[in-house]
């Protein structure tokens, strides 16, 4: 769905339509999961907050401005939820997990899908999860996260290119 | 197809194995946030106040209406 699609169905959301949420949750549900685990980089939060997203932009739909990017509005949320929970749980715990990964578990059990590249994606540098996220499953360009990540384009594309790399490599080495 | 686009294909197809995708979860906690946020702003209105209550009660409610969402 296209930013101008899914502008269609903000203004019944503005207005409490269920169904509208429906359709946006259909649409953006994967591009705010794979924020929010690139953000918190830990499955069992991320799940949690992609539903508080969309609970969030049912509540606020008023505050979108028409005109402007939904999917960047959603995206935006997305992050400062997930930074929000990373920070709380920072607070909380008394012992924390060093580098605060939690390893998905190699296949999933419901489909069987490897999951070795999403746990190559965690090993990487927060600001290369989230560009890598960003562009290759929310559809992003570098610009876009660039203004959202409020980065040079430049910085964005050289990150970017670095992580892709050390994906290539990561995967290579569990390959072979 | 090159190594970049085969990647992103194969991160997408991770990624959407994992993706909550649970509508009814969904309407269920944006029904239960819908009814905190009217009870709030009932409570919030005169003549209940700002005690100590007020706050037990506010808070109590708030707990059960999201533990009935889950």
């Amino acid at each position: 769905m296209s930013d101008g699609d899914l502008e269609r169905w903000m203004l019944p959301l503005r207005e409490g339509d269920l169904t509208a949420l429906e359709h946006i949750y259909g649409d953006m549900r994967l591009a705010v999961y794979a924020t929010a685990l690139a953000v918190t980089a830990n499955h069992a939060v991320a799940e949690d907050v992609t539903q508080e997203v969309f609970v969030r932009i049912f509540a606020r739909a008023r505050q979108y401005r028409p005109g402007t990017s939904p999917r960047a509005w959603i995206v935006a949320i997305a992050r400062n939820l997930a930074r929000a929970h990373v920070r709380t749980s920072k607070r909380e715990s008394s012992a924390p997990d060093p580098d605060g990964i939690a390893a998905i578990a190699p296949e999933s059990a419901a489909t069987g899908q490897r999951m070795d590249l999403v746990n190559a994606l965690l090993r990487l540098k927060p600001a290369e999860r989230e560009i890598v996220a960003l562009h290759d499953v929310a559809g992003f360009t570098h610009a876009e996260i660039a203004t959202a990540l409020r980065l040079p384009p430049g910085t964005v594309r050289w990150k970017y290119r670095v992580a892709i790399g050390r994906l290539r490599e990561s995967l290579s080495v569990e390959i072979t | 197809m090159n190594d970049t686009q085969w990647l992103a294909r194969r991160l997408r197809a991770e990624m959407a194995a994992l993706a909550p995708d649970n509508w009814e979860d969904l309407k269920r906690r944006v029904s239960a946030a819908g009814r905190v946020a009217k009870l709030m702003d009932l409570l919030d209105g005169p003549p209940l106040g700002t005690g100590r209550l007020y706050w037990e009660l506010k808070m109590r409610l708030e707990a059960q209406l999201l533990k009935e969402a889950v």
